[in-house]
This record gives structure tokens, C-alpha cells and sequence, in this order.
């Protein structure tokens, strides 16, 4: 090519018109649609209208309260059981995906844990729904063995049981990232210095994917404080958590101030851990 | 207990931990797969075959509805979210300037923000822009928002493992700038396209957060047909649904692992998610 630098560079300029139609909704709307939320939340509403006045009452009501602080709570809870579940369920698993000599293992597993990363959030619940109703397949299991019935659905422990179903994915493709990025040598060195592989385990492998630990955990409690679908559904309307209140205040009263506000908190957490992630994943750089 | 036994007894712990674990994932799929086809949903294991729940599903007019909807929905922002996102490709992946990384983290910000906060967000503002009525072009626009990630970060990883020798050597040769783009560059980015629409159509078709609040009874897409329905009553037709919307997943990660490779195909879907 005999182009010679500026016609390479007003090749390039013009190329950059290709992004217009991405910042169109990306930004001119995505973004703008959220700072116009972030507004909205410091607007007061009096049915069936936004008022045109500036307020802090939104977050007054919201902290001041104790219903809101009680479902801030449930929704904490359930997001960190869940998140837990996920680590301690996904890790074993990553780690076979990682570091299994046997490819059908490896295959099977992983064809599971895609299947569970697409599934849709109708289908996973419809399963779940199955499987813990009251006349569900576990308490007629149950029934047979003249125990139960135990309430497992329209409760927090259908929540944790069906986000933690959603999330394990999620948890399991951190981990493995983790896991793959350590290098299988300082394992073996540590096995071939005598050590057990449960000692391998708690002086090697545990403290180099600890990044990873902390990933997993911050992207499952994140993605669970907004869960939305499932406490609506696996909740039945006695468990609330913030999204379902969110919901509520837009569809019957119409309050999207109050809405946007309790959207900004969940974003808050949602950016502070995805902020969190970044760092580490950084400092892991740094010293990997 | 020396060393060795809590070595073994560690390892079978593991072992039975990953069983437990595939089980967890895939029996409830399973159980939905078999009650679909049982004719009294109050016995377990069925003690016959029926294909009543699917015809129940297909006589239903507010699931063909939504159905319709979804699919049309879905074909669309595919066309959309793959047009708007490799265009947007090209410079991300070819053009070295202060502020690429800034950009990209902007185009990926749609997965970052919690789908609930998106949902009221652009509620807000197609209420405010007064487009709300038009539910169809606003469930575009939400839909196509949140896919164009997706797209971005498939085709931009094409394109930066793209050899642009090919090119040259086209343009060299006397072909013009559009032959090159079409004979040479889009058919050798054409997995990452293909699964760049894969990724974008399956985001539209499986969304409920987002159509949830921007859906009206007139324009309401299959999940939130579901949804609604399945606020009230859980009626044995949603596990037909249920497994035929489970096969079709099943069927495009297939497609996507025959397309992308394996090694890949985890690459970019774990990579996307986890954002």
C-alpha cells in the first residue's frame, strides 16, 4: 500500500462515523434515559403527576422507613445467601472444568453449564415451580416417606433455591477464569514436595484464585439484589424484594420518582461491585 | 487420620459435590420435559403419553399472540443490533486513538446496568420523549440497546484476529473498497456475525425484565405472556412452552459451539455475562 500517514489517519476519521449509530442508543438514549432517572428520583410526585420541585423526600421515605429498610434487608439476605450457595457449589465444579484430565467429564459438564447460562428465566422458574409447590414433585416425595409437607415455595428458600439455579452459571465461568489462569506447574510442585492435595489446595490454589473468589461473589450479589422475575413468581407476593417494589410503585401507582429512586440504590450497589471487580482484577495483574 | 485418608475422603466430597451440582442444573429440566407430556399432572412418573398440553399451548390466542410478537420483535432487533453493531465494530477494532477503551466500556454499558434499573429508566424516558404509545418501536429500541453489546464484543473479536493482508491484497488487484467488503472481509467474519445475531436474538426472545414494564395488553411478547400468566395459575401447557423454548436454546448453543468452537463459545458468553 503506498498510502502514506494523513491518508491513513483520514481513513480513520472517517471511520469514526460508523459509531454514530451505536451512540445513538447507547448513549443518546441508554444513557441519557439514566441521567434523566437520576433526575426524576430528586422530583416529587403528587398522583398522577411529577411536580416540577426539586426533593429529597423520595430517599427520606426510603430510609426512614421500615418496610423499604425491611425489603433492603431481605433482598441483602437473599443476594448474599444466594451468592454464597454459588461459590461454594460453583468452585468445585470450576474447578474440574479447569483442570480434568477426563474430556467426557469436562464435555458433560460444560454443555450443563451453558445450557443453564442461556436457559430463560420462564423455563428455569417453570422447573422449580414443578419441583417445590406444595403438590410438587419433592413434598409427594416426601409424602411417600410419610414426611412433610414442607413449604418450599412462596418463601425466601424458593428464591435462594431458584437465583441460586440462575446464578451458578455465572459463578462457575468466573472461577474457571481464575482457576485456568493459575498455572497447573505450581500445583504439581507443591504435590511433589509432599504436600497433601488438600494442603495444595489451601496454600496454592485458594489463595492465587482469591481474585476470583471475590468476582464471583460481587457479580452474583450484584445480579441477585436486582433479581426481579423470580422473587415476583417464586415470592407469590409474600416475599418483596426491592425490584418487586419497584414494579409495584410503576404499574399501580404510577410513582416513578419513587421508582427511579429505589432503581438508583440498586445501580449504586451494581457499579460499587462492578467498580470492586475491576480493581481487583487489576491488583491480580499487578502481581500475577 | 493421616494425610492420605483426608486427601481421599476431600475427593470424594468434590466428586459428590459436582454430581450434586449437575443434577441441581439439569433434573428440573428434565422434570418439565416429562410433565409436558403427561396427561394427569398429578401422578408422577405419567402413566401415559398425551400431546394435550401442546395443543392446549397452540390453541391459546394470547400465547400465539405473544408468540407472533417475539418473533417478529426478535428478527428485528437482530437485524438492528447486528447492522448498528458492526458498524460500530470496524473503528473499535481497527483504529488506535486515546479513548477506545473508554468507548468500549461505553457501548458495554448496557449489561453492566441492572436490567430493573433499564426497565424504569427508559420507561421514564419514552414517557417523557412522548413515544410510549408506539410499544412495538420502544420494545425495539429497549431490546436493541441491550443486544448491541453482545454484537460489539462477538464481531470486534473477529475483526481483531482478522488478517488485513487479505484485503490489501484484494484492493491491490483492482478490486473497489465495497467488492473487498463484501467478498473478502464479511465472509471471513462471518462466524463472529452469525453468533453476534444468535446472541442478540436470544436476548430479545428470552427478556422479561425489560418488556415487563414496556409492554402494553395490545403488544406483549411471550414472556410476558408467561409472566402474567403464570402470576395466577401454573397451568401443565407452560411445560409445553417451557420445553419447546428449552429445545430451542439447547438447538442454538449447539449451532453457536459448531460455529464458534467450544473453547470460544465459553470465551465470549462467559466473558459477556460477566461484565
Amino acid at each position: 500500500m503506498e498510502g502514506t500517514r494523513s491518508d491513513d489517519n483520514r481513513v480513520n476519521l472517517k471511520q469514526l462515523f460508523l459509531l454514530f449509530p451505536s451512540i445513538v442508543y447507547v448513549v443518546l438514549i441508554f444513557q441519557l434515559a439514566l441521567a434523566l432517572m437520576l433526575v426524576t428520583a430528586f422530583f416529587r410526585y403528587q398522583f398522577p403527576h411529577i411536580v416540577d420541585q426539586f426533593t429529597l423526600e423520595n430517599f427520606q421515605r426510603f430510609f426512614s422507613s421500615s418496610l423499604y429498610l425491611g425489603t433492603l434487608y431481605v433482598t441483602f439476605k437473599i443476594a448474599a445467601t444466594t451468592s454464597l450457595l454459588s461459590l461454594l457449589l460453583g468452585y468445585p465444579v470450576a474447578y474440574a472444568l479447569a483442570r480434568s484430565q477426563s474430556r467426557l467429564e469436562r464435555a458433560v459438564l460444560f454443555v450443563a453449564v451453558l445450557i443453564s447460562l442461556f436457559l430463560g428465566i420462564i423455563e428455569r422458574i417453570y422447573a422449580w415451580v414443578l419441583l417445590l409447590q406444595d403438590t410438587g414433585i419433592v413434598n409427594r416425595l416426601l409424602a411417600t416417606l410419610g414426611l412433610g409437607p414442607v413449604r418450599l415455595m412462596y418463601n425466601e428458600v424458593g428464591i435462594i433455591i431458584a437465583s441460586t439455579h440462575f446464578l451458578l452459571s455465572y459463578a462457575i465461568f468466573t472461577l474457571m477464569g481464575s482457576i485456568q489462569s493459575v498455572s497447573p506447574s505450581l500445583e504439581e510442585a507443591a504435590l511433589g514436595l509432599g504436600a497433601s492435595r488438600v494442603r495444595m489446595f489451601m496454600d496454592v490454589t485458594l489463595p492465587l484464585t482469591l481474585p476470583g473468589i471475590l468476582s464471583c461473589v460481587l457479580l452474583t450479589f450484584s445480579l441477585g439484589m436486582s433479581a426481579f422475575v423470580i422473587p415476583m413468581l417464586m415470592g407469590g407476593g409474600l416475599v418483596w424484594m426491592l425490584s418487586n417494589m419497584i414494579y409495584d410503585r410503576v404499574v399501580f401507582t404510577g410513582n416513578i420518582p419513587f421508582a427511579s429512586a429505589i432503581a438508583l440504590i440498586l445501580l449504586f450497589v451494581s457499579i460499587v461491585s462492578t467498580q470492586l471487580v475491576t480493581m481487583l482484577v487489576t491488583k491480580k495483574i499487578k502481581v500475577g | 487420620m493421616s494425610s492420605r485418608t483426608i486427601d481421599q475422603l476431600s475427593g470424594a466430597l468434590v466428586r459428590m459435590v459436582r454430581l450434586g451440582v449437575f443434577l441441581f442444573l439439569m433434573m428440573p429440566l428434565a422434570f418439565v420435559v416429562v410433565m409436558s407430556i403427561n396427561p394427569r399432572p398429578e401422578l408422577f412418573p405419567p402413566p401415559a403419553i398425551t400431546p394435550v398440553w401442546y395443543q392446549s399451548f397452540l390453541s391459546r390466542p394470547d400465547f400465539r399472540g405473544g408468540l407472533f410478537v417475539s418473533v417478529l420483535l426478535g428478527l428485528s432487533v437482530t437485524a438492528a443490533a447486528v447492522t448498528v453493531g458492526t458498524l460500530c465494530a470496524f473503528p473499535l477494532a481497527r483504529i488506535r486513538f486515546k479513548g477506545t477503551s473508554l468507548l468500549s466500556a461505553i457501548f458495554l454499558s448496557p449489561l453492566a446496568v441492572p436490567q430493573i434499573a433499564s426497565a424504569v429508566a427508559l420507561l421514564n424516558f419514552f414517557v417523557f420523549v412522548g413515544v410510549i404509545s408506539r410499544r412495538f418501536e420502544v420494545l425495539l429500541i429497549a431490546h436493541t440497546i441491550i443486544a448491541l453489546p453482545y454484537v460489539i464484543r462477538v464481531v470486534t473479536g473477529s475483526l481483531i484476529g482478522f488478517d488485513r493482508s487479505l484485503e490489501e491484497a484484494s484492493l491491490n488487484l483492482g478490486a473497489s473498497t465495497t467488492q473487498t467488503l463484501l467478498r473478502i472481509t464479511l465472509p471471513l467474519i462471518k462466524p463472529g456475525l452469525l453468533a453476534g445475531a444468535f446472541f442478540a436474538f436470544q436476548a430479545s426472545f428470552s427478556n422479561v425484565t425489560v418488556s415487563a414494564f414496556l409492554a402494553s395488553a395490545e403488544v406483549t411478547p411471550l414472556p410476558v405472556v408467561l409472566f402474567s400468566w403464570m402470576r395466577f395459575t401454573f397451568d401443565p401447557s407452560l411445560a409445553a412452552i417451557s420445553t419447546l423454548l428449552m429445545t430451542f436454546t439447547t438447538s442454538v448453543i449447539f449451532l453457536l459451539e459448531r460455529i464458534l468452537g467450544l473453547e470460544r463459545l465459553i470465551g465470549v458468553a462467559g466473558g459477556i455475562r460477566s461484565i
